[in-house]
């Protein structure tokens, strides 16, 4: 069995280890969903302590064991423990804001800061391959072109904080997000594993 | 691109405008320039679709390349117990499938082992399509009878099979002169015409693949139709919020431009709706105080949704904005024709639909609950609906499909 003390498996798990229950390929598979669920798991619209974050990775975890027949790769395995754990993450503050807060007397206490459901409702499987294919666009990308592209879009930061943040004008943020953006639609056209949902969702 | 506009103004100005952080000139400078220039326009489309998607699972891809992490000891354990659990499960069920074979049989050991490869030999030839060779209970075929006479020999009885059946491997099937039918394999639907002599279901099967048989496009609802029903539980891949209501139709891709508004509503509870144009800046389409289904046609008469649109549907209990449910949809550019009425007809439809790409959930989902009860309580019928169920990560709707399905066997 692998030792996680001693080293960080950095080769991915064999899937066909996984669905047949082997404990060293788990091992190794836990080091590399752990931190992937955890971050998802903090989702900066449902704001949860770590520790509820943690315990929200450590169910989505639990929940990939329960269905690793479904999953086709380990890219798959990633894309999916992360889907849940966000997802949990958000009922997991709808639940909370519901249990604190008084019976609203108008509409203006509508969940605006969390909503409901993704706004895409593509079903799991395909918004698992398009994180996959996300994540294979952002590796075409300059470094700061990526982190520009995720600041804004991903934490929500303004063009100025993240001109201050990088030292950079703030009109060579937006060409570097605008033009990351660009690359990143490319890269989902010439994929070859892009689905016709996808191109649907992007035009 | 457009002459009075360089390409770098035209990004930070789309840039700016995307993230909603434009001073009024710097919006109008960009919608002048779209409305002279359709290449800009399109290229500006591109643009917040991308951003959209981004916002919606940037962050997520993004976490994929986290870098590996020690959990913690007592996580860690937790999980591989999860493991074994699973694993020892997965034995217990695979000793159970001997069981009633050897209560049924009584015969020895000897003749238990031969039971076994027979069964191996058996799913060989006959569900080499699939990959577990623990398969007992998987259905070969379904047969949705459409017009007149349809019977099928099972043990050299025959049976009329008035709506929708299972069909095992040695099933025979015969038309009257006038009856049609529609077959279902893992090689897709295949229409049945009368007049037509007892046929082993295998060989109809094999001309289904030959011939014109619709193609099973996808593979996930392939696998819900013809996996032995324990296997089935995989089909929930996630599971939504407990508190959000559950949206039937229309959720993901609809083919229809008045598609019926259906919800889980509860008894004694009113609804208030909206549908929202993404791409349009009017007035959303509202009605308070419903129950579901809401008929669009009766509730907008005489409105339709756009072609290739994108819309929000915001549904809320009456009075109770905690319980609200919000999703996008999308519109077909080719818009279907409606569901038909026929319940045999409408079953096929809800099948064609689940297996199309792009699969249209909520449209196959409003064909199936509206189906009488002799189709509706069908292994076929329960079976898609158990993977429209599952892949929407309706819990509680999937664990009473399967509950009924269960009760079937």
């Amino acid at each position: 069995m692998h030792d996680p003390t001693k080293s960080t498996p950095q080769d991915f798990p064999d899937l066909g280890a996984l669905k047949a229950g082997d404990e060293a390929a788990w091992q190794a598979a836990f080091w590399h969903l752990w931190p992937i669920a955890l971050r998802a798991a903090q989702n900066p619209q449902a704001r949860l302590e770590d520790a509820e974050a943690e315990d929200v990775a450590s169910e989505a975890i639990e929940i990939l064991i329960s269905k690793i027949e479904q999953v086709t790769s380990f890219d798959h395995a990633e894309a999916l423990v992360s889907v849940i754990a966000s997802r949990r993450a958000i009922s997991h503050a709808r639940s909370n804001s519901a249990a604190k807060r008084p019976p609203p007397n108008n509409r203006d206490f509508a969940l605006a800061e969390i909503p409901a459901v993704s706004s895409t409702n593509m079903t799991d499987i395909d918004l698992c391959e398009m994180i996959v294919l996300l994540r294979r666009a952002f590796d075409v990308l300059d470094v700061s072109t990526r982190l520009m592209l995720l600041e804004k879009t991903g934490d929500g930061l303004t063009y100025n904080q993240i001109s201050k943040k990088h030292g950079v004008p703030l009109g060579t943020v937006c060409t570097n997000v605008a033009r990351g953006l660009k690359k990143v639609r490319a890269h989902l056209q010439e994929s070859p594993l892009l689905m016709k949902e996808l191109r649907e969702y992007l035009r | 691109m457009g002459t009075e506009m360089t390409e770098d103004e035209f990004d930070i100005l789309a840039a700016k405008v995307l993230a909603g952080e434009a001073t009024a000139d710097e919006a109008t400078r960009l919608q002048e320039a779209l409305a002279q220039d359709a290449e800009l326009r399109a290229e500006f489309a591109e643009l917040r679709a991308t951003w959209a998607a981004l916002k919606d699972v940037g962050p997520l891809a993004q976490a994929l390349n986290t870098p590996p992490a020690e959990p913690p000891p007592e996580r860690l354990r937790k999980w591989h117990a999860a493991v074994a659990r699973k694993r020892k499960h997965e034995e217990v069920d695979f000793a159970q499938v001997g069981a009633p074979v050897r209560k049924k049989l009584r015969v020895s050991q000897l003749c238990l082992a031969a039971a076994f490869l027979a069964t191996a030999i058996i799913a060989g030839v006959f569900l080499s399509h699939r990959s577990s060779g623990t398969a007992t209970s998987a259905p070969i075929a379904y047969l949705v009878a459409r017009k007149d006479t349809v019977e099928v020999r099972r043990d050299g009885k025959a049976t009329a099979v008035k709506s929708v059946t299972t069909l095992c491997v040695a099933d025979e099937i015969r038309l009257s002169p006038q009856a049609s039918a529609t077959l279902i394999t893992p090689n897709g639907a295949r229409p049945l015409q009368g007049p037509q002599e007892f046929v082993n279901v295998q060989v109809l099967s094999s001309a289904a693949a030959a011939t014109n048989g619709t193609e099973t496009k996808s593979r996930a609802a392939g696998t819900a139709l013809f996996q032995p029903s324990r296997q089935l539980l995989g089909l929930l891949v996630t599971m939504r919020s407990g508190q959000s209501i559950p949206v039937y139709s229309p959720v993901g891709f609809t083919a229809n431009l008045t598609p019926m508004i259906l919800w889980k509503s509860e008894p004694g509870k009113s609804y208030d709706l909206s549908i929202m144009d993404e791409f349009s800046t009017a007035a959303p389409l509202r009605r308070a105080g419903v129950v579901s289904p809401v008929e669009f046609t009766n509730a907008w008469p005489g409105r339709t949704l756009a072609k290739d649109g994108l819309y929000r549907l915001r549904i809320a209990e009456n009075g109770k904005p905690l319980t609200t449910t919000e999703l996008t949809f999308r519109t077909l550019p080719q818009p279907g024709e409606t569901l038909p009425a026929d319940p045999a007809d409408k079953l096929v439809a809800a099948y064609e639909i689940l297996t199309a790409n792009p699969s249209r959930l909520g449209d196959a989902l409003g064909a199936l609950v509206s189906l009488p009860p002799e189709f509706a309580d069908s292994d076929l019928a329960l079976r898609l609906k158990l993977f429209a169920f599952g892949q929407l990560g309706y819990q509680e709707d999937f664990e009473s499909a399967a509950a009924r399905l269960e009760a079937r066997r």
